[in-house]
C-alpha cells in the first residue's frame, strides 16, 4: 500500500498537502515517555509509527527519545558538557556514585552547576538516584554511552565506512536485517569511486595524493568488508544486489588506488623544485632567448610526431563509386582516367581529348572563319585595285555569311543542339578569353558572329523539322565593331520520334537556349 | 586474467584510437585496470606503438614505441612540411602552457582551489592563464613573433600546430593547449634537461660567471 493511501485509510492528515483540518487518531499519541501530544491540527503532526507497518520497525527507537531529547535540549556548549560528564562516569566505572565521589572526580564543575545536571540526567533517563548508594548509570544509559564512544575520534567523513562494516557484522551476529547497512557500504563506497574519478581529472598532483591516502585509509577495511559481506545470507534480494555491488566497487576502488599511486609516482618524475633563487620566468625567458635552431632541434628530439588518423574504406560507397566508373561510354581507343588525388584528375581534364563531335564542328567552323578571312583580303586586293584604277569603280561587296541550317542540323537532334549550343561560345572580338589549345578554346578564338532572327524555317536533317533562321559570319573589326545589338535566341524544333534520343539541353519551350 | 568482454574492450579502444587519433580518458574508464592496460601495450607493442598518456592529460593516444623510434627513418615525417620555427614554437608553447604545472608547489593545476584576491595585481591575468593552460596569440607575438617571420608565418604555424591537435583554439584570442601537447611530450626528458642544463645555465648567470 502506499504511503499516501496508508495516510488516506487511517484518517490522518497529509502535512504540507493543505489537508490539515483533521486530527491525528493514532495510539499512544503521548508517547511512552510522557512527552505531550502535538497540537491538532498542526503541520508538523508526528505521524505515530504504530498506524503504519513501514514505520512500526523504527518504534523501539523511541526508548532513547528522551536520552538523546536531554543532551540537546540546552544548546551545544551544554551537549558536550553532559556528554563529557556522562562519559566520563562510564570511563570510571562504580556500582554507584556517591556524592562524595561526585563532588571529588567533577570538582571541575560549579557545584550548583552539577547538581542540575546530575538532576536533569536522573528525570532524562540517563542516571537512577538511591538514596543510600548515590546515582547510577541506567540500562539504557549504558547501551546509549556504548553506541556515542564510537563517536569519539572520528572523522565524520572518513570513517564511514569503517563504522558500517563493523554495524553489518554486528547486526548479523543478532539475525538482523543487514540491507539498511549493506546499502550504506555500498553508497559509501560509490562516493570514493566517485572522488577518485575526480581527482584522476583534476591533474594535480596535490589533489591525487590527498585522494590517494584517503583511499588507504578507507580500504583499510576492506579485508574486514569483504568477509562479511560474503559471510551475510541474503534472503532479501535487495541486499544481495546491494552486497555484488558492494564487491564490485571495491575492486574498482583498489585499480583506483593503483593508478593514483601510478600517477603520482610518474609526476614526481617530471617534477621540477626550484632552487638558488631560480624562477618559473626565468625559465621561460631561457627557452625563449634561445636560438631557433636550438629550440627547433629540442623538439624534434624530445616530441613524438603525431601518427595520422587511418583511412576507412566504405565497402557500400567504393562498389556504388565503381559501378558508377564503369558505366561510362568509353570511346574506343580512348585512355581511360586512372583514380587518383583530385587535384591530378583535374589537371589532366585539361589535356583530356574532346569529342569527336566538338572537334568536327570547331574544325567546320575553322574553315568557315579561314574562308571569311580569304574573302575579305581578296575584297581589300580589289579594293585596293580600285582605288588605283579611280573613283568610278563600283565598291566591293561585304563578304558573304552562311545559313545556320547550313552547318547546324548534323547527325540526330543531340548533335544538333550541342552544335547550337556551341555557337554561344563565340566572342566578341576584344573580350579576353582563355588562352587555352583545347576545342572549346580555339571556338571561343574564332572571329565569327551569329545573327539571328524571328521565325521559322523548315529543315529534314539532323533530326529537327524547324529552326529559327540565322547566319554566321566574320566578326567585325573591333574599332567598326557596333554595340551588341539583342537578337532573338535561335531555336531548334525537334522531329517527333517514337524512341527517345538523347535529351536536348533545351526546348523550343526555353527560348534561352542559346 | 582478461574476459571476452575486456578483450573487446580493448579492441574499441585500439580502434578509436586508431581513426580519432586521440580519446578522451574518461570515455574508456576500464584503462584504470592494469590488466587492460598491459593487453593494450602489448597489441599496441606488436605494431611497433605504445600508448601515449600522461598524468596531466584527459586523453590517450599512440605514438610509435622507443624502440622504432631509434631507428633511422622513423623521425618526423617529412610531409608534415614544418619548417624549423615551427618547432620552435611548439617548444615554446609547451614551456608556456605545459611546464608551470611541473613546478613543485604550483598546486598542479588545482581546478577547486579559490580565488585568493578579488582585486588582482598587474600580470596576475598572465599567471592566472598559464596556470589554466592558457596563451594569447598577442603574448605570443611579444615574447616570440619576432623571430617567427611575421604574422603571417605565425598564424601559419598555429594552424600547423592546430591540424596535428598541439594546440586548439577559436579565434587565436585564447590559444589551449590540445591533446598532443602532454601526448607527444617526452616531459621527463625535458625536465631532466631543464633541471641539468637550463638551471645550472640561469645560475651561471646569476653567479656572473656566463
Amino acid at each position: 500500500m502506499a504511503f499516501a493511501d496508508q495516510l488516506e485509510s487511517t484518517n490522518v492528515p497529509v502535512p504540507n498537502t493543505g489537508e490539515t483540518n483533521g486530527t491525528v487518531a493514532a495510539p499512544n499519541a503521548g508517547g511512552p515517555c510522557g512527552t505531550a501530544p502535538a497540537p491538532a491540527g498542526a503541520a508538523d503532526s508526528p505521524l505515530p509509527p504504530e498506524a503504519f507497518p513501514f514505520l512500526a520497525p523504527y518504534g523501539d527507537l523511541r526508548q532513547f527519545f528522551p536520552l538523546f531529547h536531554e543532551l540537546t535540549k540546552s544548546g551545544e556548549e551544554d551537549f558536550v558538557l553532559r556528554l563529557a560528564l556522562i562519559q566520563e562516569m562510564v570511563a570510571r566505572p562504580r556500582e554507584s556514585w556517591s556524592y562524595d565521589d561526585l563532588d571529588r572526580e567533577f570538582s571541575w564543575i560549579p557545584g550548583p552547576k552539577r547538581n542540575y545536571l546530575l538532576r536533569s540526567l536522573r528525570d532524562s533517563g540517563w542516571l537512577a538516584q538511591d538514596p543510600y548508594d548515590g546515582y547510577q548509570l541506567t540500562e539504557v544509559a549504558q547501551v546509549v554511552c556504548s553506541f556515542v564512544a564510537f563517536l569519539r575520534g572520528l572523522d565524520a567523513t572518513g570513517d564511514s565506512l569503517g563504522l558500517a562494516v563493523l554495524g553489518l557484522e554486528y547486526h548479523l551476529k543478532n539475525g538482523r536485517d543487514p540491507l539498511p547497512l549493506v546499502a550504506q557500504i555500498r553508497l559509501r563506497l560509490a562516493q570514493l569511486v566517485d572522488r577518485a574519478d575526480a581527482a584522476l581529472s583534476s591533474r594535480s598532483r596535490p589533489v591525487i595524493m590527498r585522494t590517494r591516502d584517503y583511499l588507504e585509509e578507507s580500504l583499510a577495511y576492506s579485508a574486514d568488508m569483504r568477509r562479511v559481506l560474503a559471510s551475510t545470507d541474503y534472503a532479501d534480494s535487495r541486499a544481495l544486489r546491494e552486497a555484488r555491488a558492494a564487491h564490485r566497487l571495491l575492486a574498482r576502488l583498489h585499480e583506483y588506488r593503483s593508478e593514483l599511486n601510478r600517477l603520482v609516482v610518474e609526476m614526481g618524475r617530471s617534477l621540477l623544485t626550484l632552487s638558488g633563487g631560480v624562477t618559473e620566468e626565468q625559465i621561460a625567458e631561457h627557452f625563449l632567448n634561445m636560438d631557433v635552431k636550438e629550440l627547433a632541434a629540442l623538439a624534434r628530439r624530445h616530441f613524438h610526431s603525431p601518427l595520422p588518423a587511418w583511412a576507412y574504406i566504405l565497402p557500400d560507397i567504393l562498389v556504388s563509386t565503381a559501378e558508377d566508373f564503369l558505366s561510362k561510354d568509353l570511346v574506343a581507343g580512348e585512355q581511360v582516367e586512372p583514380w587518383g588525388p583530385v587535384t591530378e584528375v583535374q589537371a589532366a581534364s585539361a589535356t583530356r581529348p574532346s569529342s569527336k563531335e566538338l572537334e568536327a564542328f570547331v574544325a567546320e567552323l575553322t574553315r568557315y572563319a579561314e574562308d571569311f578571312g580569304k574573302q575579305k583580303a581578296e575584297q581589300e586586293q580589289r579594293q585596293g585595285q580600285n582605288e588605283e584604277q579611280g573613283p568610278e569603280r563600283p565598291q566591293t561587296r561585304a563578304p558573304a555569311s552562311v545559313p545556320l541550317t547550313a552547318f547546324v542540323p548534323r547527325g540526330n537532334r543531340g548533335t544538333s543542339y550541342l552544335r547550337l549550343h556551341l555557337l554561344s561560345l563565340l566572342q566578341p572580338l576584344g573580350k579576353p578569353v582563355a588562352r587555352r589549345e583545347t576545342a572549346v578554346g580555339r571556338l571561343v578564338r574564332l572571329p565569327l558572329k551569329v545573327e539571328t532572327g524571328p521565325g521559322e524555317i523548315p529543315v529534314r536533317e539532323g533530326g529537327l523539322v524547324a529552326m529559327s533562321p540565322g547566319t554566321l559570319g566574320p566578326a567585325p573589326e573591333p574599332a567598326l565593331a557596333p554595340a551588341p545589338t539583342p537578337t532573338p535566341a535561335p531555336v531548334l524544333t525537334p522531329a517527333p520520334s517514337s524512341t527517345p534520343e538523347p535529351s536536348p539541353a533545351r526546348t523550343k519551350e526555353d527560348p534561352a537556349a542559346c | 586474467m582478461l574476459t571476452e568482454a575486456d578483450n573487446d574492450t580493448v579492441t574499441a579502444i585500439l580502434a578509436k584510437i586508431h581513426v580519432q587519433r586521440w580519446v578522451e580518458r574518461k570515455e574508456f574508464p576500464e584503462l584504470v585496470r592494469e590488466e587492460i592496460r598491459a593487453e593494450l601495450r602489448r597489441r599496441l607493442a606488436d605494431q611497433g606503438l605504445e600508448l601515449a598518456a600522461s598524468p596531466y592529460s584527459d586523453f590517450y593516444s599512440v605514438r610509435l614505441s622507443s624502440q622504432i623510434r631509434q631507428l633511422s627513418g622513423y623521425e618526423w615525417p617529412g610531409n608534415l612540411s614544418w619548417d624549423a620555427n615551427c618547432y620552435a614554437l611548439l617548444m615554446v608553447l609547451w614551456v608556456r602552457l605545459a611546464l608551470p604545472r611541473r613546478f613543485h608547489g604550483s598546486g598542479g593545476g588545482d581546478a577547486t582551489e579559490p580565488p585568493t584576491t578579488l582585486f588582482p595585481e598587474p600580470g596576475d591575468h598572465l599567471k592566472e592563464m598559464r596556470a589554466r593552460g592558457t596563451i594569447t596569440r598577442r603574448q605570443i607575438e611579444e615574447e616570440f613573433g619576432r623571430r617567427l617571420g611575421g604574422k603571417g608565418k605565425l598564424t601559419q604555424y598555429l594552424k600547423q600546430l592546430k591540424q596535428q591537435g598541439f594546440i586548439d583554439y577559436s579565434s587565436q584570442d585564447e590559444i589551449t593547449e590540445g591533446p598532443m601537447l602532454e601526448l607527444m611530450a617526452d616531459a621527463e626528458e625535458l625536465t631532466a634537461h631543464i633541471r641539468e642544463s637550463v638551471i645550472p645555465s640561469i645560475l651561471r648567470g646569476l653567479g656572473g660567471d656566463a
